[in-house]
């Protein structure tokens, strides 16, 4: 099991928020910030035992045709 | 790659619930009193034009629970399954603020109202921990996914409504059924 790691980088955009002059800038670096964060969301189980069509599927896809 | 999704067929829909049972007995050994990973919604009930759909987490492509969640609970499978780790959800809630569907549950029996962890839909792929461990049937419950097998509430169907599967299939499948129908308003309402 692969434990995730909270972002601590979405956190820290509402500490840097609230610093005030450079506002601005932040919001442009916290946008960077945010793709990364999603990004981090990353595949937690190796896709082996994964969806594949096996017969037990296939007969299942079937029975919804008739 | 396959995109697995469910798609209910509101034309064949009859209300009778099954899914919801289908889905609280799969998934038995992780569901907290009162929670429904999934339920069936009917419009104008008794009435002309009645509708019912089955409803759960839709597994969202660009998922909104996933985008607010301030514990990064959630992770999207190779399959494009929205699955989301206990161990780290706080109770807070915003996924359900989030959620279009109201998908995400959360048990009610905790000692001064709190909220417990979040419980949803797993499209019955369990969760973060290994295939079929104790712990992942305890916080997740079944993982028919990793047994070449496909969600138990639309493998249980009886009227064949709520599909589930790789879209491609699955939207191949409706759209011969509503071919098939050949009659205006076939597909939907
Ligand atoms: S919980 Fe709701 S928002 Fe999240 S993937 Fe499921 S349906 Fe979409
Ligand atoms: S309730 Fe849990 S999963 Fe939902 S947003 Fe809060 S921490 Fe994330």
């Amino acid at each position: 099991m692969k434990k995730q790691q909270p972002d601590l980088s979405r956190r820290s955009l509402l500490k840097t928020l609230t610093v005030g002059s450079a506002a601005t800038a932040v919001v442009a670096a916290s946008g960077i910030s945010v793709a990364h964060a999603k990004e981090g969301n990353a595949v937690s189980k190796q896709n082996k035992d994964g969806y594949h069509e096996t017969a037990h599927i296939r007969a299942y896809y079937n029975s919804l045709r008739s | 790659m396959a995109t697995l999704k469910f798609l209910c067929d509101t034309k064949r829909c009859i209300e009778c619930n099954g899914c919801v049972t289908a889905c609280k007995n799969e998934n038995a050994s992780a569901l907290e009193w009162g929670i429904n990973r999934r339920r069936v919604v009917t419009i104008n009930d008794g009435k002309q034009g009645e509708a019912s759909i089955s409803v759960a987490c839709m597994h969202c492509d660009d998922a909104p629970c996933m985008a607010v969640c301030p514990a990064n609970c959630f992770y999207k499978t190779e399959d494009g399954l929205v699955l989301h780790n206990k161990d780290t959800c706080i109770g807070c809630g915003y996924c359900l603020y989030a959620c279009p569907f109201g998908a995400p549950q959360f048990p009610k029996s905790g000692a001064f109202g709190a909220r417990g962890k979040m419980d949803k839909c797993t499209f019955c792929a369990g969760g973060p921990e290994e295939n079929h461990s104790e712990a992942e049937m305890k916080k997740y419950g079944s993982n028919r996914i990793a047994e070449g097998k496909l969600p138990m509430c639309a493998e249980l169907c009886a009227t064949k409504s709520l599909l589930a599967g790789d879209a491609d299939v699955v939207s191949a499948i409706f759209r011969e059924r509503v071919a098939y129908r050949g009659a205006k308003n076939a597909a939907w309402g």
